[in-house]
């Protein structure tokens, strides 16, 4: 790694910690001045939980050029460790964790030109976590399966153009999104997916606190 | 002499310390035990709030030691040696338990649904600042279950002579002391023998303790105690903690009561009084047609409230009179042959 990109990192780091909005703008402005390249290299010298925190910051109508170049397992990994922002937000109030993961995967999916051979290493990338079918399937919980219009264009940024494409990309992956969203409890995967995620992030912890909520 | 309170430090920081300046305690085991309070904040962190915000991360830390402390100070009793003798013995992770079957017992106390991590953060402390915590813990819990009883009173003495806002997630006490009243009131009836409707007498009984306040004072006892008697310890101390107000109240309103008035004025007034105003008007309807004509213009919100009753009731009823589904359709199928198509 080169000294000019380590120093950019730390300043994308350091402006994010203050506002993930901010974060994605100067990564922007890096892709303008430095070029594409350069800009790839930063994201990739970044900790996680920056990317997640730049990334939920934008959606499909005003997408973060991040989204467009980061290397699909990156993206992956992103996934995985968004939702512990989710408590958070739930805190502050009117979040719903369904909305925010809809406009995570449009953003990702939807919203470039179609390079279909890279959204289907991205699909791939989501689905090597145990939990990333459920991440896929979130959004979908109470969806009516049965008012897809397979005729007509979906609206555009619906969920139904969300599910479409995914359908278009890898079947297999559609069918177990339908049969998780169908049967699944909307309460119990948002759970599993903050405590997966809070437990990237947290790391491992000495077994010696196991039972540190057990009765004396 | 309280050390925590006169050096501002928690007892469990000052005790930690006094151990590695005296040399009991090494660095290794301090290194472990500053390690075991980092996984519990983490674990906090990741369990109730977000591990990725620094604000909880700081809070998670704060309440690690906060239920850290409290539970080394239930272990050791204040007594410091014992303290330090835990610390060097056993683990931290045993103190923060200790304090966790506190932090249990009030999660348990606001049942189910209750807002864990609102409740955590009572048990927040700072390391450079002296609180009170085993007092903040007793009273977070006690106060939980005052508001446990006053929930049960509430639905034993639920009574549909009143009209008071009686929502169980919110607790009022004056509202619940009422319905105690009333229902003392009741029994003091029950014993004289007289019903809801026997106004004169009913009159003829308030007057005779306006008049004997001891033969009232004797009644009300005994009636009080035999509706304790019904009762556990806990709410029959609660209620009994009301009787000298609910019996003032009592002798307050019979001094208030009109001598020349009828006997259904009489009977509407005590319980006004008693309700200061939120009496349920469907139970006093017959009350209110039994009063004398210009007694009737003293209550014109009753009379409102009774006729709103009534309007509803002949909504009910002409409802029911209405014409039946058959009617409809053979009145149509007459329309329909009359027509000239």
């Amino acid at each position: 790694m080169s000294q000019e990109i380590a120093v950019l990192a730390e300043k994308v780091v350091a402006i994010t910690h203050e506002s993930g909005r901010n974060g994605g703008d100067i990564l922007e402005e890096i892709a303008s001045t430095e070029g594409d390249q350069t800009m790839i290299s930063v994201i990739s010298e970044l900790d996680i939980m920056s990317v997640a925190k730049i990334l939920r910051e934008f959606d499909a109508t005003i997408p973060s050029i991040a989204a467009w170049l980061m290397d699909p397992e990156t993206i992956g990994n992103m996934l995985n460790v968004e939702p512990s922002y989710w408590e958070h937000e739930i805190q502050k109030g009117a979040f719903n964790a369904q909305d925010s993961v809809k406009s995570m995967l449009s953003q990702i999916f939807l919203t470039q030109s179609d390079d279909e051979e890279r959204e289907s290493a991205i699909l791939a990338a989501i689905m090597e976590s145990e939990t990333g079918i459920l991440y896929l399937s979130l959004p979908f919980i109470g969806f009516d399966f049965d008012s897809i219009d397979h005729v007509e264009e979906p609206v555009s940024g619906s969920a139904e153009e969300l599910l479409l494409k995914i359908k278009s990309l890898n079947r297999s992956i559609y069918e177990a999104i339908l049969a998780t969203s169908e049967r699944g409890d909307f309460e119990k995967i948002e759970a599993i997916l903050k405590s997966q995620a809070n437990n990237i992030r947290v790391g491992e912890i000495s077994n010696e606190t196991d039972d540190m909520f057990e009765p004396l | 002499m309280n050390l925590d309170k006169v050096r501002a430090r928690p007892f469990l920081l000052l005790m930690i310390s006094d151990a590695v300046e005296s040399g009991s305690l090494t660095q290794e085991q301090l290194a472990k035990i500053e390690s075991q309070l980092v996984d519990m904040s983490l674990k906090i962190a990741k369990n109730f709030f977000s591990p990725v915000i620094s604000h909880d991360l700081k809070k998670s830390c704060s309440i690690v030691l906060g239920v850290t402390t409290l539970g080394l100070l239930k272990l050791c009793g204040g007594d410091t040696l014992t303290a330090r003798k835990i610390l060097l013995e056993d683990s931290i992770i045993i103190c923060f338990r200790k304090g966790w079957e506190s932090v249990n017992s009030l999660f348990k106390a606001h049942g189910a649904e209750a807002d864990r991590p609102t409740l955590l953060a009572n048990y927040q402390y700072s390391d450079s600042e002296y609180k009170d915590i085993s007092s903040i813990n007793e009273s977070l819990l006690s106060e939980q279950l005052d508001v446990n009883l006053l929930k049960e009173i509430a639905v034993k003495f639920k009574n549909p002579l009143s009209d008071m806002d009686m929502d169980p997630h919110h607790t009022d006490e004056i509202s619940i002391k009422t319905d105690v009243q009333l229902s003392i009131f009741e029994a003091l009836m029950k014993r004289h023998a007289i019903g809801h409707e026997d106004y004169d007498d009913f009159k003829a009984l308030l007057f005779s303790y306006l008049e004997k306040p001891d033969v009232f004072s004797g009644e009300f006892s005994e009636v009080a105690e035999a509706i304790l008697n019904k009762f556990g310890d806990k709410i029959s101390l609660r209620i009994e903690g009301w009787l000298p107000s609910i019996e003032d109240d009592f002798k307050n309103n019979f001094e208030l009561l009109a001598a020349e008035n009828s006997g259904p004025e009489i009977y509407i007034s005590i319980f006004h009084k008693i309700l200061r105003g939120n009496i349920n008007a469907k139970k006093f309807m017959h009350a209110y047609e039994s009063l004398l004509k210009p007694e009737k213009q003293l209550y014109p919100n009753l009379k409102m409230q009774i006729d709103v009753e009534h309007s509803f009731r002949d909504l009910a009823e002409a409802e029911d009179s209405y014409l039946s589904h058959d009617d409809v359709l053979s009145d149509l199928s007459h329309n329909i042959t009359n027509d000239d198509y």
